[in-house]
């Protein structure tokens, strides 16, 4: 069964917040593993360290000296590794920077009394980006301490806020108490996106006029912050295939999850791994415009058949620009769907036409997809040949550089 | 709070007040929030409760607080401990956007691209579509879910960890990903030409004519006049079969008064950079814009934008010809004159006739633009331009005079009215230069009637007591006139100089030489 993780910040509604923004490390080395549980180790025996001491001391006490300076120490060495790091804690478990923590039995028993000292304070994690100095730390402690509010918010006790350190709090959000795991989240998001394409796409095709643009921009809210918190298994996600009729709704069920992570990998801002994961749902309505018996003949296509095949993206862009949106998201979808296709659209005419990077991004994504599914007229390619065959067959349609670095990036999918 | 949605709400376009207006209902909140961790609203189409009772409503319309919220599925926002200003003015831009729908997206999407730190929000939940899944529905979400279940399973041993340095720096990524709305906008533009073009448009032709227009509406706000140009010669020059009932559709919507005067200031804030800008946008307005165009010429006197105006005004003048005749005949001066500046391209007659119209306006200067262009529709001339020759202006007397003299098929009335001036008792008391400007025109004329008049005049006419003077002045002028003329019987008259005195003589003797050498060059 798959690991769950408790104090789950995702709740049935939805909240900004998201306090533990992460990524995976599906390359790190057992070395780095070994050492991140290490840290993530001495720094939670420190916190305890730090709540125990609490009780009895007021925050400038020299008894928190030592334990400060190993959280700090601790802290310090994860942000240079990871950029962040990131304290969960779990009923049965710890995670640092998503990675959870080994604990025997003495320190099972320390994990259940730091766990009820920060919940009864509504806190269940903390994180930060940059390292905290030690007025910081002692205005952490002193969140612990009996001057302190008994509740807080994200920035702890508003007398004395922190300015690094960030708390995660619970029960802000009144549906809080609706505890799923990830993985059952990433199950409904994913299985209605591919419910949600392939409706979109029959409407389309028995005459229907607007997209529900609104309900796509919630799943790809949802798909972005489930990529933050636990973005190898969201990546994992896309090897679910289907062939035949159900092909379309899993094909852009599976580009969006494939864009919306390597654009995370590049660096991209959630904003714009929304707009990277909105283009890609939508990349191919256009086949609404196709009848069915062409897309599942299991031959060559004739010369007027593969015509008709060459004007999804023009329909794709069609479809959503009749919507008649004209901020950049909206732009950005019409144009990815036209262009992440347009050198099959018959458009070559013009080689000087510049694709936009979020058209390259879906484009990659898709072709991956594509090629690693059964199709009606050929075996799915395992992901390594179709690797291979991005890298030699169809090197002219794409950057080799982002084909580069969509090798590496997909990396956990070749095992 | 109220207080203060309701200004931010009425002066939403004014974004630097907005603090100011929000600063009394900030300080107010920060307070509550020392002494509660989080303050949670629910969000009702007209109104905001706190545990059930209304803290602030209002009337449930579009561009009210909570409407928008409510209808795009926000029900409750949580202030928590730390929220700032900065957040609040976010949640504004959100709640009470300015500008048109169209350029944002739902208030939902909108609060989660916030970010915002201090300030939660609950939507209702959902993406379900109408209907929500049902029969084969719910079986096919089943089914993809018991199929991501099992790759998910078949992860169980899988550590989540820290993402490792991105695969770009931030360089690179603003090198491959810009983010420029000027490219990106060009290249939808291009993308909706293309549908047009190659016959995809179909039924939705007027959708994509409305989202190109709000495209280029967009590209004025954002002053991205490099890309507008592109954008509106690409539709100026659409092939195709749905490429006219595109540009209808799209050029009535570019038509909007205050759409067009935001692009004259665009162009005019450009300068000659933007190139021709306002020709292409005003080329694209339907053929009922005349009005339109006449109205904001009024407003850019001299401008170069004017000029344009003035052309796309002419051009429709089919449509607009009574608009034109009041701008003519009543409308600014400078308004007149744009109209009359660019009527060259119109056919002479229409030009003539509009001119006409005005010789009443009550500027001097537009009636001096109108002679020439009355000048050269002969029986026009002779009709408004006679009456003329006794204007109390002595310019438009002149450019009257000067105008007669180019009526050929109508020389003999023209050199009629023109002999009637110069016969007329006021005639002696012209100024010197216009007397020559008379006489002039009367010879160019080169009419039996003129030569007549002038030979009459040469040789002294009917002479008055003590006005010997006089007469040779007269003589003098009619030589000026027999040299404009320049035929054989002019030059036969300038030659046969008779009983002249010497000074006329010798006028007639240069008139003479210098008519010979001009016709012998001919």
């Amino acid at each position: 069964m798959p690991r769950r993780r408790g104090g789950d910040p995702f709740p049935e509604e939805r909240s900004v917040s998201v306090e533990f923004a992460a990524g995976f490390d599906a390359t790190a080395n057992r070395s780095t593993r070994d050492r991140r549980e290490e840290l993530g180790r001495a720094a939670f025996l420190a916190l305890y360290a730090i709540l125990r001491n609490a009780r009895m001391h007021a925050d400038d006490n020299a008894a928190f000296d030592a334990p400060l300076e190993q959280i700090g120490r601790s802290i310090a060495e994860l942000i240079a590794t990871d950029g962040a790091f990131a304290l969960e804690i779990a009923p049965d478990a710890i995670y640092v920077n998503r990675q959870a923590v080994r604990l025997d039995a003495t320190t099972t028993a320390l994990l259940a009394f730091l766990r009820g000292e920060m919940l009864a304070r509504g806190i269940h994690g903390v994180s930060t980006r940059a390292c905290p100095d030690a007025a910081e730390l002692r205005r952490f402690v002193r969140l612990f301490t009996s001057v302190a509010p008994r509740r807080t918010g994200p920035q702890g006790d508003p007398a004395a806020p922190l300015s690094v350190l960030r708390l995660s709090i619970e029960g802000v959000v009144e549906s809080a108490t609706h505890v799923r795991s990830h993985d059952t989240r990433l199950v409904d998001v994913y299985s209605y996106a591919v419910f949600f394409v392939s409706r979109t796409i029959a409407q389309l095709r028995s005459g229907a006029q607007a997209l529900p643009v609104w309900a796509a921009s919630r799943l790809v809210q949802d798909f972005v912050d489930l990529e933050e918190l636990a973005p190898l298994r969201f990546l994992q996600l896309s090897r679910c295939k289907a062939g035949a009729e159900a092909y379309y709704g899993y094909h852009a069920a599976n580009v969006a999850v494939l864009s919306i992570a390597f654009g995370a990998r590049l660096g991209f801002s959630r904003v714009r791994r929304h707009d990277l994961g909105m283009a890609a749902l939508f990349h191919d309505i256009g086949i609404a415009a196709v009848p069915l018996s062409l897309l599942n003949k299991e031959h060559q296509l004739t010369e007027r058949e593969m015509a008709a095949m060459q004007v999804t993206p023009l329909f794709a862009a069609r479809a959503i620009l009749r919507e008649r949106e004209v901020h950049p998201a909206g732009l950005e979808r019409a144009r990815a769907a036209y262009d992440c296709h347009c050198d099959q659209a018959g458009e070559r005419a013009e080689p000087d036409r510049i694709i936009g990077p979020l058209g390259q991004i879906v484009g990659i994504c898709e072709a991956f997809d594509a090629l690693t599914t059964t199709r009606p007229y050929r075996r799915a390619f395992e992901p390594a040949e179709a690797i291979h065959v991005l890298r030699t067959e169809l090197r002219h349609r794409f950057d080799a550089a982002l084909v580069a670095k969509f090798i590496v990036f997909a990396e956990p999918l070749l095992a | 709070m109220t207080r203060a949605l309701k200004r931010v709400a009425l002066y939403r376009h004014a974004r630097d007040q907005h603090a100011a207006y929000l600063a009394p209902a900030f300080s107010a909140l920060h307070g509550l929030l020392s002494t509660v961790p989080h303050l949670t609203l629910a969000v009702e189409p007209g109104a905001l409760l706190f545990e059930g009772e209304v803290v602030h409503s209002e009337v449930a319309r579009e561009g009210s607080f909570c409407f928008r919220l409510h209808r795009d599925g926000v029900r409750s926002l949580t202030f928590c401990r730390g929220v700032d200003l900065a957040e609040l003015l976010l949640l504004l831009d959100v709640a009470l956007p300015a500008g048109p729908a169209a350029r944002r997206e739902d208030a939902v999407t909108q609060l989660w691209k916030a970010e915002l730190k201090s300030i939660r929000w609950a939507a209702a939940s959902g993406y379900r579509l109408d209907g929500d899944a049902d029969g084969d529905g719910a079986g096919s979400i089943a089914e993809s879910a018991r199929r991501a279940h099992q790759v998910l399973d078949e992860l169980a041993e899988t550590v989540e960890v820290v993402t490792p340095p991105p695969l770009m720096t931030a360089d690179e990524r603003a090198v491959f990903d810009p983010e420029s709305w000027a490219d990106l906008s060009r290249s939808v533009a291009d993308i909706l030409a293309r549908i047009v073009e190659r016959g995809f448009a179909s039924r939705d032709v007027a959708a994509l004519a409305e989202c190109f227009a709000r495209l280029c509406a967009e590209m004025v706000d954002r002053r991205e006049h490099a890309a507008l140009l592109w954008s509106l010669r690409r539709a100026a020059n659409l092939t195709g079969d749905a490429a006219n009932a595109f540009r209808r559709v799209a050029g009535e919507l570019l038509a909007d008064p205050q759409l067009v005067a935001r692009a004259l200031d665009l162009s005019a804030r450009v300068g000659s950079a933007v190139g021709d800008l306002i020709p292409v946008w005003l080329e694209l307005l339907p053929h009922t814009a005349g009005p339109l165009a006449i109205g904001l010429i009024a407003e850019r006197a001299g401008t170069a934008e004017a000029a344009a105006l003035a052309n796309a005004v002419v051009d429709r003048v089919r449509h607009c010809r009574a608009d034109i005749e009041v701008a003519l005949r009543a409308g600014p001066s400078h308004l007149a004159r744009a109209l009359l500046g660019v009527a060259a391209k119109l056919h002479p007659a229409l030009r003539a006739s509009l001119a006409a119209r005005a010789l009443g306006h009550p500027a001097v200067q537009v009636r001096l633009a109108a002679i020439p262009l009355v000048g050269a529709d002969a029986p026009l001339a002779i009709e408004h331009l006679g009456p003329l020759l006794r204007d109390p202006e002595v310019t438009l007397r002149m450019a009257a005079a000067d105008a007669l003299s180019g009526c050929d098929g109508f020389a003999e009335q023209a050199a009629g009215l023109l002999a009637d001036a110069i016969a007329a008792p006021e005639f002696s008391r012209l100024p010197r230069e216009e007397q020559a400007a008379l006489y002039r025109a009367l010879g160019r004329l080169g009419t039996p009637r003129g030569l007549d008049f002038l030979s009459d005049r040469l040789a002294g006419g009917k002479r008055r007591l003590l006005a010997r003077a006089r007469g040779e002045q007269d003589q003098i002028l009619a030589i000026r006139g027999l040299v404009e003329d320049g035929s054989a019987r002019a030059l036969g008259l300038l030659e046969d100089r008779g009983s002249l005195s010497d000074a006329v003589g010798a006028a007639c003797r240069a008139a003479a030489a210098a008519t010979r050498s001009r016709r012998s060059a001919a």
